[in-house]
């Protein structure tokens, strides 16, 4: 009995205007579960290396979680993957909302496309069906304009994966959005649909995907939701988000500030912090709750911004990692400027993290004179300037002047303008996310050494020693095992579909009983690490065949504190970012050198016959 | 000695209160600190766990010390919770 999969992918040629329906076996679903594991694996089959990322030759592929659409619990993502245009390299981007069950509803458990069609399309696909429709009419809408319109022309309920223009005009930043607000936000995604033409994907299902085991399914549930009563920790993320640690993260040295050479208690201060505290916004702004398919956290929130400045209405309340972004790392104090810039990504398409790093990197240039306020087109880029942070916002997402330059991200704009690299901090191109390495130490690794490098969301040890104040967290042996261990069981957690807010419930194992329940699979621990394991080689082979080298992986010194910041309670860390790397690659089976991965070791993972063949003939 | 202790948010939710005051011996440290607020907050559960578990830095001024260095008498101590959006 097979439960989580449909068993049928959309093979979409916009350059051919073709749609191919393909069967998958049991076997790779198994091996690879769905979402980014499943789309690594296709993409690895489907692309040849060295293609152009903006080019016809690039595969995007929109694929849900194996356990998405089933009804389980916290199983509402979906992930979009493609080579990004960012890194050269792998990529996935991983999204909450309605679209990823809307999918499988409608009867495919992911969408690849590739080719380019001439002028802007979408795909409509609804229960069994797919079409390629113009999109003439809507290309140049934002994703509110954009989802009302296509909604109008499909169906009221539809749900959508869509560009706004930012993804039109290949900024580099470019999100994959659904929802209004919900992003794909990373590594350029956005610009790859943009390349392609493809303005959409529009769903509607309402079939349902089979569930092998719906009384253990419901087991699952109830003891979830028994958890839940008594979790103190999921009754305040209901009620703050991630908005909750705005505040106390900009002093503990979580959050980055002043493009990482700041200090929070100093720069920022108390008031700073207070003055972003999801605590205290939501009292003021706070209208209802929203949240993802099948969640019982609802971890996210409407905004109403009465008054304001820059927005009037209806918005959305900004996720930490925004906040930070535009607030914190800017040393940028007024709330409403950060809903503004939060507002126009969502509107335009924009990855907030890449969009306020780059500024930040901007800000850092304009006040070591390596720009100038002429070439910032009169901007006023110093810190802590709300005015000047929300009209470069606008710049970036128009691309307008300056603003163009900067839409490619920090490291494109450093190579364009020539100059302004030793205020980088990127690994690979990629800006690093809003959790500093010299606090959580393990992110060093994560940040350098994931397949998608620069994310706070894939496995590791640094989500873990965020908790801790412990200075053993510093000592870096021994954290081979633990590491791959965390990074594995992420691996399989995001593939399966599930948020990865689902841990804060305090259930054990929740991801692999539902793996169980919801598939019939025999699904044990030694599962979930050998699972895990093959999902980061497949992206991890991806990269290899790119021809990239872990020496082409190279971590900014000043996010490991080199030099060590000088006060604050970062000062004097330096993070062995080299050690932790080695630690973590004898563990995993990779090469230092080389970072291929052991003949054996894939072998053993199995379902990458053709990747042992690349790397060993 | 006495010092106050102030709760940074989201640890003033937690503990219900926005600051205490507290009487330690001579010399004791951020540890006894936290020893003696589990104790006091027992019959709150967050903020009992996040004492006990040591989850806080403390910060006295705009400096950020120990949990061995001493505290002094009337010294202000704030609490800033550790953790964060990916793991609070």
């Amino acid at each position: 009995m097979k439960g989580g999969y449909i068993g049928k992918i959309l093979v979409v040629d916009l350059s051919k205007n073709s749609i191919e329906v393909q069967e998958l076996p049991e076997e790779m679903y198994k091996n690879f579960l769905g979402g980014y594991g499943l789309g690594a694996r296709i993409l690895y089959s489907m692309m040849k290396p060295g293609v152009d990322p903006l080019g016809p030759d690039n595969v995007i592929g929109f694929v849900p979680g194996l356990l998405t659409g089933t009804g389980a619990p916290f199983t509402g993502r979906y992930m979009v993957v493609c080579k990004s245009p960012v890194t050269g390299g792998w990529n996935d981007a991983n999204s909450g909302g309605f679209f990823g069950p809307e999918l499988k509803k409608a009867g495919f458990d992911g969408v690849f496309v590739k080719g380019a069609a001439k002028e802007p399309v979408y795909l409509w696909i609804h229960d069994g069906q797919a079409e390629i429709r113009s999109a003439k009419h809507i290309w140049g809408l934002d994703s509110e304009a954009g989802r009302e319109a296509l909604r109008k022309e499909t169906d009221p309920n539809a749900q959508e994966a869509m560009i706004g223009p930012a993804g039109e005009m290949l900024a580099y930043m470019a999100a994959v959005m659904n929802d209004k607000h919900r992003a794909a936000g990373r590594g350029g995604p956005g610009a790859v649909m943009g390349s392609k033409k493809l303005k959409a994907v529009v769903v509607r299902g309402t079939g349902e995907v089979p569930v092998a085991y719906p009384d253990r399914l419901k087991e699952v549930q109830r003891a979830l939701s028994a958890a839940m009563k008594d979790s103190d920790l999921a009754k305040a993320f209901h009620e703050h988000g991630t908005g909750a640690f705005n505040a106390p993260s900009a002093l503990s040295g979580d959050t980055p500030v002043k493009n990482w050479a700041g200090v929070g208690i100093i720069d920022f201060g108390q008031d700073g912090a207070n003055a972003i505290a999801g605590q205290a916004l939501d009292p003021k702004y706070k209208v209802k709750p929203y949240g993802c398919a099948n969640c019982p956290l609802v971890c996210g929130a409407h905004y109403e911004v009465k008054d304001g400045k820059w927005i009037k209405g209806a918005t959305e309340r900004p996720e930490y990692e925004t906040a930070a972004a535009f607030g914190t790392l800017l040393l940028n104090k007024d709330p409403e400027a950060i809903f503004a810039c939060n507002d126009i990504c969502n509107r335009y398409g924009l990855d907030t993290i890449s969009t306020g790093m780059t500024i930040a990197w901007a800000m850092e240039c304009y006040e070591k004179g390596i720009l100038t306020q002429q070439e910032l087109d009169g901007i006023d880029l110093k810190w802590g300037n709300a005015e000047a942070i929300v009209a470069m916002t606008r710049a970036i997402a128009e691309q307008k002047g300056i603003g163009k330059v900067l839409a490619k991200g920090s490291a494109a704009a450093a190579d364009e303008l020539g100059k302004g690299h030793e205020c980088l901090i990127t690994v690979k191109g990629i800006e690093l996310p809003m959790h500093d390495p010299r606090l959580s130490p393990g992110y060093a690794r994560t940040y350098q050494f994931d397949p998608t490098p620069g994310r706070h969301v894939k496995g590791g040890l640094g989500g873990m020693q965020l908790l801790m104040p412990d200075p053993s967290k510093y000592i870096p042996e021994g954290t081979g095992f633990l590491d791959v261990l965390l990074t594995t069981n992420s691996e399989v957690e995001s593939c399966a579909g599930l948020c990865m807010f689902s841990g804060f419930v305090g259930m054990q194992n929740l991801a692999r009983m539902l793996v169980e329940a919801v598939t019939g699979w025999s699904f044990k621990g030694q599962d979930v690490l050998r699972t895990g394991a093959r999902i980061l080689n497949m992206r991890h082979a991806f990269n290899l065949r790119e021809g990239f080298k872990p020496a082409d992986f190279v971590i900014p010194p000043r996010a490991i504190g080199v030099p060590p910041l000088q006060a604050g309670p970062l000062a004097g860390v330096t993070i062995n970012a080299q050690r932790l790397a080695e630690n973590f690659f004898h563990f995993i089976g990779w090469d230092m050198e080389t970072g291929k991965p052991s003949k054996y070791s894939l072998e053993h993972l199995g379902g990458m016959d053709d990747v042992v063949k690349d790397l060993y003939g | 000695m006495k010092v106050t202790v102030k709760f940074f948010v989201p640890l003033n939710q937690e503990a219900g209160i926005n600051q205490t005051e507290v009487e330690l011996p001579e010399g004791a440290t951020g540890a006894e600190l936290l020893d003696h607020l589990a104790e006091q907050f027992a019959h709150i559960r967050p903020a009992r766990e996040r004492f006990r578990r040591r989850r806080v830095y403390f910060l006295v001024g705009k400096e950020f010390i120990g949990p061995d260095v001493p505290l002094q008498d009337q010294q202000v101590i704030v609490l800033i919770p550790s953790g964060s959006c990916c793991h609070p």
